[in-house]
């Protein structure tokens, strides 16, 4: 079907050819060739930027399948930039100058179509880099130069903000364009700052996220930590800031800054989009699992809520961490190898301890869940869990344990 | 040379991401949390689908472990498929049997119909034309451990649908065990 598919294509039936080729795909998903004519016989434009990404992902190093594409692509791209759909052409465009990053024609097109001013002046220039003698690059690139005023390189005064490009004189405090606060100096103003513009900085952070995926700067991650702390996204204003401060291990000041904001994350509820995503403050939690998998699983889920996890592989470890730390509660699997978790729960609870047992299971017969019970379990999980029913249970029963009930060890 | 190379891989993994953002959320934090529990259950089900079949007797695990591992591939395809870019199920299994066929072209034999692995031709493969699979025990072994690369293939290509690195990093960690332990279950098992 495939070689009639070919016969069809090379006689001009595109069509036949597509419906052919499409049917011979279907059996073989895997064909190279197969894909690239289906994209020669393409009905529309986003059609044959598929087909050809495909190819690609079978064959990364088919020189004629990504010439083909980078052609359809900045064909595709400047179509949309004409019709006006600025961001659908931004995004093809972006990935046709990946390609070819010595194209002048993207980079100018992709200024025509930029979001933000700096954006524009950064491709014009990208384009005078290739072609320095390009008129219209250069009468662009004034026009936005003579529209910014202070914006002049020159000016030592004038500053520009990382995330809306306002133009100020002087770097201040906070930005009156999109009201973010522009220093960690004062972590208080930028962790309780309420004014930030979301949509700004939200934008801003997905331009320095693309920054920072085909290099990792410093300058990126910094403001992407500054960015997501006005948004009071503690989490990852600190991952960013920490990443910032391993690529420049000398700035001291920031190092100050990420011990002070570590502090603050345990003291603080951490939000997510705005939202609570935590409701409960900090707990320790031990996970006792045979299974390396599901240990780093629950691991993940209950450290992205902020909780402490312990792990442990088996009875003694389990019973070390027990009487090391102060926990809060226990998950514990049933199926282990040498003592099964209803032994286990018995043991933690003959052992004077009130924490409070969860077990997680993949068995979830009645029975399995009255011997749970019959064990001193307060609670039970079936595996496989999604990662909600577990943060659920965990906070239910984690609140049942108050600090004043807890029995002295 | 390598220059190029690299600028390639990049575009792919941007041009996977960048081909989706029409469909997302506005914040990316929001859309790789969403993602990261779709996967987090996908795992906390693999990890299960491997645990029950470690309960089967000797005999049921060797004989059963081809079918496993297929059947871990197709509910990874099913986890793609709920990504919202047209034919990712085609793709993933495409991209995955290629990586893996690299290195155990034998993979590239594996009936697949509909964009899935043929868990029921390859069960029954002792009475049909995947007779050779049984009958060798280094052609087993072989597929079997390109099927735990086809798998790791999906894995990696999940991540690159993430925006965050700390989220990137993440699942890559969190895989990484999986595929681990799926590796040293097929080492002592086939």
């Amino acid at each position: 079907m495939l070689q009639e598919g070919v016969a069809a294509a090379k006689s001009g039936d595109k069509p036949l050819a597509r419906s052919l080729l499409l049917r011979a795909l279907e059996h073989d998903s895997n064909n190279e060739i197969g894909w690239q004519w289906l994209a020669y016989v393409a009905d529309t434009l986003p059609e044959a930027i598929e087909y050809l990404r495909r190819v690609l992902a079978i064959n990364p190093q088919n020189s004629q399948a990504q010439a083909s594409l980078n052609k359809v692509l900045l064909r595709h791209g400047i179509a949309l930039a004409k019709e006006g759909s600025k961001p659908q052409a931004r995004e093809l465009l972006l990935e046709a100058s990946s390609l070819n990053p010595g194209a002048e024609l993207v980079w100018l097109w992709l200024a025509s179509v930029a979001e933000r001013p700096a954006d524009a002046a950064n491709w014009l220039q990208k384009t005078l880099e290739i072609n320095p003698n390009n008129q219209q690059a250069i009468s662009w690139l004034n026009q936005l130069r003579s529209q910014n005023g202070a914006a002049k390189p020159s000016s030592k005064q004038s500053w520009q903000c990382p995330f809306c490009a306002t133009i100020s004189q002087g770097k201040l405090l906070a930005c009156p364009g999109c009201r973010a606060v522009l220093t960690l100096a004062d972590l208080n103003a930028v962790i309780e700052n309420r004014q930030a513009d979301r949509k700004l900085l939200t934008r801003a952070i997905e331009h320095y996220q693309n920054l920072v995926e085909s290099n990792e700067e410093f300058s990126a991650h910094y403001y992407l930590g500054l960015a997501h702390l006005n948004l009071n996204q503690l989490s990852e204003a600190i991952a960013h800031l920490r990443k910032a401060s391993q690529l420049r291990p000398d700035a001291e000041a920031l190092k100050t800054h990420l011990a002070a904001l570590a502090q603050r994350q345990k003291a603080m509820p951490e939000t997510f989009n705005g939202e609570q995503r935590r409701t409960s403050p900090l707990k320790t939690i031990l996970v006792v699992d045979d299974s390396a998998t599901v240990r780093k699983l629950v691991q993940v889920i209950l450290e992205r809520c902020g909780h402490q996890v312990l792990t442990a592989s088996g009875m003694m470890e389990a019973l070390t961490k027990l009487e090391e730390a102060e926990l809060d509660l226990v998950l514990l699997d049933i199926c282990m190898p040498r003592i099964d978790g209803y032994q286990l729960c018995k043991i933690i609870k003959g052992a004077n301890s009130d924490v409070p047992v969860v077990m997680l299971s993949g068995k979830d017969g009645f029975l399995d869940k009255v011997r749970g019970r019959m064990a001193g379990a307060v609670g039970y999980i079936t595996k496989p869990f999604e990662p909600a029913a577990l943060i659920r249970a965990v906070e239910t029963h984690c609140n049942q344990n108050r600090p004043g009930e807890r029995k002295e060890r | 040379m390598k220059g190029l190379k690299e600028a390639i891989k990049l575009a792919r993994a941007r041009r996977l991401a960048v081909s989706n953002r029409k469909a997302l959320p506005p914040s990316k934090v929001h859309w790789d949390n969403e993602l990261e529990d779709k996967l987090i259950f996908l795992i906390s089900s693999l990890e299960q689908l491997m645990i029950k079949w470690l309960e089967k007797s000797p005999e049921e695990r060797a004989s059963g472990t081809l079918q496993l591992l297929a059947e871990m591939v197709n509910r990874t395809l099913d986890a793609a498929e709920k990504l919202p870019q047209p034919g990712a199920r085609a793709y993933f299994l495409a991209y995955a049997l290629n990586h893996a066929g690299q290195s155990y072209p034998l993979v590239r034999a594996l009936p697949a119909h509909g964009y899935h692995l043929s868990v029921e031709m390859i069960a029954d493969a002792g009475n049909n034309s995947m007779e050779w699979l049984v009958k060798s025990r280094s052609s087993l072994r072989q597929v079997c451990q390109g099927l735990v690369l086809a798998l790791e293939s999906c894995f990696l290509l999940f991540e690159r649908f993430f925006y965050l690195p700390e989220t990137k990093e993440r699942w890559k960690t969190i895989y990484q065990i999986l595929i681990l332990e799926l590796k040293q279950v097929v080492v002592v098992l086939v």
